[in-house]
């Protein structure tokens, strides 16, 4: 009888040697790959073996069936392949380390990179374009249908474009750090130094939502009379954030930071609530409510009583806090 | 000769010297890693990647020349631009072995 069993796991094409080791490490508590579709891995149970997993990036081959058959020359069995990427396994307990892997030489595992690089650059030409115009459409959309007037609707949708776009290239940025170090040769799966610059990056973003979003809300949060304008920068701030943990939600510095943040924001929402209600300003709060719900406060707009509007950024703390919570237990419950 | 080529071929790695040098015979890819190992008593073993990403590399420059598929294998022999190229390797080897040997006394 055949147990099989199924796992998704995303990899990025530049995390090859990350991907390389998830596999190998599969092999070696017993379960051989045997498909990959997406970002399904199908791993069938066998033996516990010392088999090395290899990845080669050949996304433009026009003779397939005889670069496969080099590589079996060679001793690697061919699994499967998937845009580009071809997969091949070799028993090392008869061979050397040398033979273990694809490449003996760094310049041609450079070559490789190289067309790593490529390809992310190919994709980043169209995402860009795409977020210009998505930008360019919410600013044009909020100015003609005097939602906001001219030099508000420009902001928002620089605003916007800017978080965009440095998320975007934050990300395909770490990854040509990466591949740079790979072709030099120094680098180590689960490097710290490109961890680094990746939450470096993630919480500049995040200030650009939690600081841009509260300055423009600034004045109707200050002053009371919220209007769409505010609900809209609300959307937006929310809209990042959801990004946000999309994209770090592997980094556990980030998500503590998160986690951190989001608990300040339910505290000091409790906090006004509860001012709110007894009708006591509790001006002690301000310091707190202002900075971490500033963004928010647009909820203001969407519900016209005040508890209400407390209550909708309680919710949203609730849930972010619970998304990190859980992000964090997960990456823990993974480096064991 | 193109002086992309030069530039980009001399000095060359040890990698590519090796696979230029063995395809003074007709080869495919595992043959020459055999013929490499051989050749340096077990001490270089040419991965599988690193052969086929070097003979497109050479193909494409043409310093080697694709010559015959067998059982979908390919074989390759080094052409005349190739040989040049060997030729100025070996030179420059040649003369580095000899430099450091006299200690710049001749």
């Amino acid at each position: 009888m055949r147990e099989y069993k199924t796992i998704k796991r995303h990899f990025n094409i530049s995390d090859f040697e990350e991907e390389q080791d998830f596999l190998t490490s599969s092999q070696s508590d017993g379960w051989r790959l045997i498909s990959v579709k997406g970002n399904k891995y199908t791993f069938e149970k066998s033996e516990q073996e010392a088999v090395s997993y290899q990845i080669d990036f050949n996304p433009n081959e026009q003779q397939r069936d005889e670069y496969i058959q080099l590589f079996v020359d060679f001793g690697w069995q061919f699994i499967t392949e998937k845009n580009g990427r071809f997969y091949f396994s070799k028993q090392t307990s008869l061979c050397n380390e040398n033979e273990s892997k694809l490449f003996s030489d760094r310049e041609t595992k450079a070559v490789m990179c190289w067309k790593i690089v490529k390809r992310k650059l190919l994709q980043l030409i169209p995402l860009s374009a795409l977020m210009v115009l998505v930008s360019f459409f919410i600013g044009i959309t909020l100015f003609t249908f005097r939602i906001a007037p001219l030099f508000l609707s420009t902001f928002i949708s620089g605003l916007l474009l800017s978080g965009l776009i440095l998320a975007l290239y934050a990300s395909y940025l770490t990854s040509f750090i990466k591949l740079k170090k790979i072709m030099r040769g120094d680098y180590q799966a689960e490097n710290h130094h490109s961890k680094k610059s990746k939450t470096v990056i993630l919480v500049i973003v995040s200030l650009i939502a939690i600081i841009g979003g509260l300055c423009l809300n600034f004045e109707s949060f200050v002053f009371g009379g919220y209007t769409l304008e505010n609900a809209i920068v609300t959307i937006c701030a929310i809209l990042i954030w959801c990004l946000l943990f999309a994209l770090g939600r592997k980094n556990y510095r980030f998500m503590l930071y998160t986690a951190i943040y989001w608990i300040l924001t339910f505290i000091s929402a409790i906090i006004s609530w509860i001012g709110v209600y007894t009708d006591d300003p509790l001006a002690f709060n301000l310091f707190l409510f202002v900075p971490t719900s500033g963004a928010l406060s647009g909820f203001g707009f969407l519900f016209s009583n005040n508890l209400l509007a407390i209550g909708a950024i309680i919710l949203t703390a609730v849930i972010a806090i619970s998304l990190s919570s859980m992000f964090l237990i997960k990456i823990q419950k993974q480096q064991r | 000769m193109d002086k992309r080529i030069k530039r980009f071929y001399v000095p060359m790695t040890e990698t590519s010297f090796y696979i230029l040098f063995a395809l003074q015979d007709e080869m495919h890819g595992y043959n020459i890693m055999q013929y490499v190992k051989e050749l340096t008593n077990g001490e270089i073993t040419l991965g599988a990647g690193t052969v086929y990403t070097s003979l497109s590399k050479m193909e494409k420059d043409g310093l080697i020349v694709f010559t015959k598929p067998e059982n979908k294998r390919k074989y390759y022999k080094i052409t005349d631009l190739g040989n040049e190229v060997l030729e100025l390797e070996l030179q420059r080897i040649e003369r580095l072995y000899k430099n450091i040997q006299t200690g710049g006394k001749s």
